[in-house]
This record gives C-alpha cells, sequence and structure tokens, in this order.
C-alpha cells in the first residue's frame, strides 16, 4: 500500500495545471474575500476576529470541494484506460480502490490545511487583532467546528469515490453526488406537500450525509452525531464500491 | 521449475448468450513465443485479457507459473508484462512521468529502470513530451517499454506492432526475440500480420469463434506447410517405388487414398507424370501444394467464406 499510496502522491504532484489552478483557485478565492472584507464600507470596524467568525461558515465548502479533490486522484481513469496497467500487474482491485481512497483523503485534509493557514496568515497580516482572548476562543470553536466537519467531508469522500468508480465518468458521478447533497432540501420540500409521511422524510433527513454540517455552519456541531452520520457514509460507500469494483470488466 | 508458464483450462467467456471464448485450451512452454492467430472478433484479446485479469472468465481456470489460486495468480502477474489493446496513458503526464508513476506503484527498485525501459524501446529523446502528444507508433512504444519495464518472464502482446512504420517493426522483433534468447522470456503474441509472426513464433494457437482449433509448433507447421507435389494415382505403392527406383526421389510420403506428396522434383513435374503414365499407373490428378501460416490459417477456418 505504501507504493501505490507513494505514485498516487506523485502523480497528484506532477498534474501541475489542474492541483495549482485548483489552489489558485481556493488561495484566490480566500484573498478576494478577505480584500473584499477589507475594502469593504465598514473597512475600519472589520478585525481579526470578525474575519475568524467567518471560517465555520465556510466549512460546508468542503462537501462541495470535494469532487473535485477525488478527481484529482482518480484522473478519468475510466476514460484514459489506465486501469488496466494496474489490474493486469497483479495488484489488488482491493488495494486500487483502498488506494486511491487513501490518496483523496490525504491530498484533502492537505488542501485543507493549506487553505485554513493561508486564511488565518492573510487575515493576520490584513487585519487589525484586537481582542487576543476572543480570538483564542474563536480558534478552539474553529477546532469543534472542523472536528465536526471532517467526518462529514470523508463521508462526503468516500461517497463520491464510490460514485466515480461506478459511473462511467466523473461528469455523471459528481450531478448524482450533488442530487444526494441536496437531498435534505428536496425531502424538506417533499415534507411540504407530503405533511403525512413528514416522520420518515425527517428520519431520512437524519441520515443524510450533508445533514450535520447544518449544526456545524450554526456553530452548534453535535460531534458524535457527526463522526456517526460521516463515517456511516464512508464505510457503507466503501464497501459497495469495493464489492462493485472488484467484479467490473475493465475495458 | 515450471515447465509451463501459462496453462488455460476450459476458459470461458459469455457476454449474456453470446460466447466470445469457448473452452479455450492453451498451454505455453517456458521460452516458446506463442503466436495467436485468429480472425478479428476470434476471441484473441478476451483470452488475453482474461490470463491478465482484466476480464473475469464465466468459467475455465488461469494457471500462471503453476499457481491457480486467486491470490497466487494476482502475485504471479507480477512476473508478466502486458500490453492489450491500445496503451493508456495518463495524458497529462509525460513518458518519463508515467513509467515513474507506474515504477513506484510497483515497488520496482532504481530508478535507472525508467530510462533503461526508454532507451529499449527507442523512447529516449521523447522522455519529456506529455503522453497526448504522442502518435500512436509512439504510444505502442511506451506501451512496450511498460511492459518490460519489470523484466517480465511471461509478456503478453496483443497486437503490438499495430502503428509501428516497417523499422520500428523490424526493431520490436529484434527487441522480442533478443529477450527470449538472452532471459528466456515466455511470448504470447496476438497478430493480424501473419507474416511477421512467421518471423517470430515458435508455435501457434488457432482460434475461430471463440474455439482454440489447433496448437501446433513452428516445426511442425513448416513441416505441414512444405511446397510438394500432391499425387492422386490409383496404385501407391508402385508409383513410390518408381519413385525411388527411377527417379532417386527419397522425401516424399504416401498417404491413405492413392495420394503421394512429392517434396523434391518440384521443378519438373513431366518426370514424374511421364515415368507414372509410362509405367501404366493411373494418374488421377497432380496439384502443386503449398502453404504460409495465412493459407494454412485460411484452409483451418475453412477457407475465404463470402458474404
Amino acid at each position: 500500500m505504501g507504493n501505490y499510496l507513494n505514485a498516487e502522491l506523485y502523480k497528484i504532484l506532477h498534474r501541475r495545471t489542474y492541483t495549482l489552478g485548483m489552489l489558485g483557485f481556493l488561495l484566490g478565492g480566500e484573498a478576494l474575500l478577505l480584500i473584499l472584507l477589507r475594502t469593504a464600507g465598514f473597512s475600519n470596524a472589520t478585525t481579526f476576529n470578525d474575519v475568524l467568525g467567518v471560517l465555520p461558515m465556510t466549512l460546508s465548502m468542503g462537501l462541495y470541494l470535494v469532487p473535485a479533490v477525488v478527481d484529482i486522484v482518480f484522473s478519468d481513469q475510466y476514460k484514459q484506460n489506465t486501469l488496466k496497467n494496474e489490474v493486469s500487474y497483479g495488484l489488488f482491485r482491493g488495494r486500487i480502490y483502498l488506494g486511491k481512497l487513501l490518496a483523496a483523503c490525504m491530498t484533502a485534509v492537505a488542501l485543507c490545511t493549506l487553505v485554513l493557514v493561508f486564511y488565518v496568515a492573510l487575515a493576520t497580516v490584513m487585519f487589525p487583532v484586537r481582542e487576543p482572548a476572543l480570538a483564542a476562543e474563536q480558534f478552539s470553536q474553529l477546532g469543534a467546528s472542523l472536528a465536526a466537519a471532517l467526518p462529514v467531508w470523508l463521508g462526503g469522500l468516500g461517497l463520491i469515490h464510490m460514485l466515480i468508480f461506478l459511473s462511467k465518468g466523473s461528469t455523471s458521478a459528481t450531478v448524482i453526488y450533488i442530487v444526494i447533497l441536496s437531498g435534505g432540501n428536496i425531502l424538506d420540500l417533499m415534507q411540504m406537500f407530503l405533511p403525512r409521511l413528514a416522520p420518515v422524510l425527517s428520519t431520512v433527513k437524519y441520515w443524510l450525509v450533508a445533514t450535520p454540517m447544518d449544526g456545524v455552519l450554526r456553530g452548534v456541531g453535535d460531534l458524535s452525531y457527526a463522526w456517526m452520520v460521516g463515517m456511516l457514509w464512508l464505510v457503507v460507500s466503501t464497501l459497495i464500491g469495493l464489492i462493485s469494483f472488484c467484479k467490473r470488466e475493465i475495458n | 521449475m515450471e515447465e509451463n508458464v501459462l496453462v488455460t483450462r476450459g476458459l470461458t467467456k459469455r457476454y449474456g448468450s453470446a460466447t466470445v471464448v469457448d473452452h479455450a485450451d492453451i498451454v505455453i512452454p517456458k521460452g516458446e513465443i506463442y503466436g495467436l492467430v485468429g480472425r478479428n472478433g476470434a476471441g484473441k484479446t478476451t483470452i488475453i485479457r482474461m490470463v491478465s485479469a482484466q476480464t473475469l472468465p464465466s468459467e475455465g481456470e488461469v494457471e500462471l507459473f503453476g499457481n491457480t489460486g486467486e491470490r497466487e495468480l494476482q502475485a504471479a502477474r507480477s512476473r508478466t508484462g502486458a500490453m492489450v489493446e491500445t496503451p493508456s496513458f495518463y495524458p497529462y503526464l509525460t513518458a518519463r512521468e508515467n513509467l515513474e508513476y507506474y515504477r513506484r506503484q510497483r515497488g520496482i527498485a532504481g530508478k535507472h529502470v525508467v530510462e533503461d525501459a526508454l532507451e529499449q524501446a527507442n523512447l529516449t529523446n521523447t522522455g519529456n513530451k506529455k503522453f497526448k502528444t504522442f502518435s500512436l507508433g509512439m504510444k505502442q512504444r511506451l506501451g512496450l517499454a511498460l511492459a518490460l519495464m519489470n523484466r517480465p518472464d511471461l509478456l503478453l502482446l496483443d497486437e503490438p506492432i499495430n502503428g509501428l512504420d516497417p523499422e520500428g517493426i523490424v526493431e520490436f522483433r529484434n527487441l522480442l526475440l533478443e529477450l527470449n534468447r538472452q532471459y528466456q522470456t515466455t511470448i504470447l503474441i496476438s497478430s493480424h500480420i501473419l507474416s511477421e509472426l512467421q518471423n517470430l513464433a515458435t508455435c501457434y494457437g488457432f482460434i475461430d469463434r471463440g474455439k482454440m482449433l489447433e496448437q501446433v509448433s513452428a516445426v511442425a507447421l513448416a513441416e505441414k506447410c512444405r511446397d510438394c507435389l500432391e499425387l492422386k494415382v490409383d496404385d501407391a505403392p508402385r508409383s513410390a517405388a518408381l519413385l525411388e527406383r527411377e527417379l532417386g526421389y527419397r522425401d516424399f510420403e504416401v498417404l491413405p487414398g492413392g495420394v503421394i506428396r512429392l517434396y523434391e522434383g518440384l521443378e519438373s513435374p513431366q518426370k514424374v507424370t511421364n515415368l507414372l503414365i509410362g509405367q501404366g499407373i493411373s494418374l488421377y490428378g497432380m496439384d502443386h501444394r503449398g502453404a504460409n501460416l495465412e493459407d494454412y490459417f485460411l484452409n483451418l477456418i475453412g477457407g475465404v467464406r463470402h458474404g
């Protein structure tokens, strides 16, 4: 597995255009946000605490960025037909599936760390730190939010990873993934028209991968709930993906 | 010590109601270059895909280096190199990066391995070009470089010379022959270019409509394909004795049904006819026969079918 991960990370680092483009988009977006906050009407009032307080509200973006991370690793292998090179050498399909999943997880965590560190570093330079004690408390809250967001991201990552392996291409997988992420809103709408099914629909919504993120965004993330739902989606999607990939024709 | 590198027993592949490979039995001894001959859609690629685990068999078994269990087979595949259909690589990586990726993935020690593989495939000067800019011939070469990178004991090559120019075909042939000679590399190669297979293979397997028709060594095939005069006479033993006594011919065979195949004196058939007829032997027919691999294969599958 070590060799496999080594190779996947080598490939990611050498996929320069995509990787740098994604980094540029994320870091550039952050810089733009901070510049806008700095130059907006209330520039004198905006402090480091204010911009730090915005962070937990942006954590749901992780769920929507996960397809791009998985795509960096998977790299359209069905379209390029490169899986046959791995399978014909005798690599177990389980190792291929899990190796790519692990590489995607590592890449996601690395990107997340880079994005957060960049944001905080730039914010420290651009905004005055007026209340260090509050900042410390905010960092603590941010840590708690991240601890709740991480398993949800991993659940989403497992889901999109499964979908990419099951489907013909990353585009259709991403579309299905977005529909599943939007499941909560769809179920809320259904409850309006089908009030008798409300208990069932609520239960289903409870177990959707994106639902724990609601609490994270409001800063009241339930850690155990988030880990339960996130890990459930990660484990179940990995099992389904593994089993189906082991039977799949590589052509 | 393994004698047979690859054995398939009853290997079958079905897609729905269509049987693409039908109980194929193949035996490839160590050190042989096995030419798999068949028409488009005969099942050649499917057999190679089943051996290389890209496709799961519907029935039957594959034995590699004496291993049949799933785990052992997977481990045994690390001793093989495969090039099946069009070579596939990551288009955004260079040739060098693509090979380095697979070197790391396979745990092959030594970065020089990549350079050696590029050199062997005559791609050293293109190492920094992205794969998406490669011509078909260059892609084939890179595919071969990958297949050779782990110094395989068994090479599985499906139509490997497609897209190669004449010089490339000669280089490729010489490379395979050198690998076979120097490292005893066993090779399973399928190709439509039968003339090229004739320059390479030491044994052949003929397949048609998913069924293995025949497996024969190159020596035996050459024997079957020799030029000869085929005579149909009413008294074969007497005719044979006359040919030997009067004309000094010894290289012939007497077959059932009054048929004699004469492998010498082909340049002067009238001597044979004059002799036999002059001695009162009835000569019902005389035919100049001879076959190359293509003729042999076409005869095997029943000649050229007209639609």
